[in-house]
């Protein structure tokens, strides 16, 4: 009797683990697949290789706001606020909070990041200027830095 | 040399809890191995915890720590030598839990911090605590925050940020080793309770595979969960053996630092096993344990507890969810779409085949012992089904009332708010497994030995 529970054990477990199998195998083992393997393993070497340098793996945000933290940095600023038309952007906005950080978010500052000119002061001074391409809708996109006092 | 040790991290927390385990708690209890290497690991994650709270500098917390864990490692000598004669004991076993850990800790490693709430909210957390170099000292930082639910535990940020501080810099991968004791704490809870069967392993591997990504993108939902199952089984061992663990207790301290979901855990579990204290007659059992340990628990929960006062002086509250007239009148309002959200809830989303597949096994499990009758099945068995239908019923409660769209709200959270019914149906699976397997050891005083 023993011996029997233990198949009927064995029995239960084996079918729940090929139930989504037996359901739709390629669907499930690519979805598996793509799971774990998320990251490329050039990816993963490369990711293993930079781990112990410093802020390496900002490739994760997109480039524009990668760029727009790299510009913050350069310019060692302590904080910065941004245009209507990058707030409009949730995920620019956001990636660009945490990734700047402690460069702190003050809608007083006068250093502004925006994205195209179009919404600025006049009274505002474009520091610099960078254009990337947009995947989603595609065409073109600039990143503006400028200096626009209160 | 920094990689070396960022390694020896893991091993940090179990010579802290060793320390506070002699020194404090004078090893007051007879526990097998591995289930007193599963307190003191979390005793080091929690008392690490309180160390980052209470410093006034993060380099503090890490020259208090430091030497308290190296002089708890080596003067546990002998417990770690008995942990290894119990690993030696079955060298297969070990090489195939290393392999298995060893892939998710990879994956932990490898996996940069990309997702929404990870970088929003968990690792954005630790990374102002990192900036601060003081816990206490991100109020303003987290008012700046507020729409990223600043009010969440920070166990896991506060760890991240402390590992950063440690290795001298911020990047988008290192800080996330600070999953890694989280993980291997968690899943050597679950080895205790499956280590007797292969088909019983081969389930807690199933729950850990099919929370998947969420053990290693940095989300918590997954992590809280498991504690959550892990509460399950010490609580359905005390009712079944009316002898209490304190595991039980330390897995309650950690879930409640992890996520607020622990807050709703705390409900569960806490009127379940009242009405099932009352019932089987364990009550007593639990409020004796409260007091025995008592000293262990208002160490565990002391961060917990500082962590709550802290916000409610920066103005931040527990729950988004306020008691009132309105929240009747959306429920209300939503009458019309109950079907909609039992099907999103039930049919839907991604986890939930994983869900209905583990219900299934249950049922099969539970309708062959009460076919054969062999054992006496009653509500003891279910437990952790109560657990986990009760825990559905709140969740499908909180989707009714809504201020968001219902939609967007179910497509951006519903397959991590199911994540702890998940857990709570196959540790209920497990237990099922466990009756029908060791049916001699059932009957004896202790379940795990």
């Amino acid at each position: 009797m023993p011996q029997k529970r233990d198949f009927l054990c064995k029995g239960i477990v084996l079918s729940f683990l090929l139930l989504p199998l037996s359901a739709h195998p390629s669907a499930f083992l690519k979805k598996l697949k793509s799971k774990i393997l998320e990251t490329t393993w050039e990816q993963r070497l490369k990711n293993y290789q930079n781990l112990t340098t410093p802020g390496y793996g900002l490739y994760v945000i997109p480039r524009i706001v990668e760029k727009a933290v790299l510009v913050l940095r350069k310019h060692q600023l302590t904080d910065y606020r941004y245009s209507q038309s990058w707030s409009d952007d949730i995920l620019y906005r956001q990636r660009l909070h945490e990734a700047a950080w402690p460069i702190k978010l003050d809608s007083s500052s006068e250093h502004t990041i925006s994205l195209g000119r179009k919404g600025l002061r006049k009274n505002c001074t474009v520091v610099e200027g960078h254009v990337f391409d947009r995947v989603d809708p595609k065409g073109k996109e600039e990143l503006i830095y400028a200096i626009c006092p209160r | 040399m920094l990689f070396a040790l960022v390694s020896l991290y893991p091993l940090y927390f179990l010579g802290l809890g060793l320390f506070l385990d002699k020194y404090l708690f004078k090893n007051r209890d007879q526990q097998s191995v591995l289930e007193k290497l599963f307190w003191v690991y979390g005793l080091g994650i929690l008392f690490n915890f309180l160390l980052i709270v209470a410093s006034p500098k993060l380099s503090i917390s890490e020259i208090l720590g430091i030497p308290l864990s190296i002089i708890g490692l080596l003067v546990c000598r002998d417990f770690l030598r008995d942990i290894l004669s119990t690993v030696l004991k079955k060298p297969f076993n070990f090489i195939l839990i290393t392999v298995v850990c060893g892939f998710f800790l990879h994956q932990i490693l490898v996996v940069p911090i990309f997702e929404w709430d990870p970088r929003s909210i968990w690792f954005f957390y630790a990374k102002v605590i990192y900036h601060s170099d003081y816990f206490l000292g991100m109020g303003d930082a987290l008012k700046l925050n507020a729409g990223n639910h600043p009010d969440y535990p920070k166990l896991v940020p506060a760890m991240a940020a402390q590992l950063a501080n440690v290795v001298g810099f911020w990047n988008e991968f290192l800080p996330k080793f600070s999953l890694a004791p989280i993980f291997i704490h968690s899943s050597l809870g679950f080895f205790i309770w499956s280590k007797e069967k292969w088909y019983t392993q081969l389930t807690s591997l199933v729950i850990f595979l099919s929370l998947g990504t969420f053990t290693w993108n940095g989300y918590m939902d997954g992590y809280v969960s498991l504690y959550g199952g892990l509460f399950c089984f010490w609580s359905w061992s005390l009712i079944k053996t009316k002898k209490l663990s304190k595991n039980i207790f330390l897995c309650a301290a950690i879930f409640l630092n992890i996520k607020n979901e622990g807050i709703v855990f705390s409900l569960v579990f806490g009127t379940l096993l009242v009405i099932y204290g009352v019932r089987h007659k364990v009550l007593f059992e639990l409020v004796k344990g409260v007091r025995k340990y008592l000293l262990e628990i208002v160490l565990m929960l002391l961060p917990f507890v500082i962590w709550v006062v802290a916000k409610k002086s920066w103005g931040f509250t527990d729950t988004q969810i306020t008691f009132d007239l309105a929240l009747v009148q959306r429920m209300i309002a939503r009458v019309h779409e109950i079907p909609f959200l039992m099907k999103e809830l039930i049919f839907i989303k991604y986890i939930v085949p994983y869900i209905i597949v583990g219900g299934v096994a249950s049922l099969l499990a539970l309708a062959f012992l009460k076919l054969k009758n062999r054992l006496k099945v009653n509500e003891i068995s279910l437990f952790a089904w109560v657990c986990g239908l009760y825990y559905f019923g709140i969740i499908f409660l909180v989707y009714l009332q809504t201020m968001a769209p219902l939609r967007w709200h179910l497509n951006t959270s519903a397959n991590r708010t199911l994540m702890p019914v998940l857990v709570f149906i196959w540790v209920g699976t497990m237990i099922f497994l466990k009756d029908l397997g060791n049916e001699k050891e059932i009957n004896n005083k202790s379940i795990i030995n």
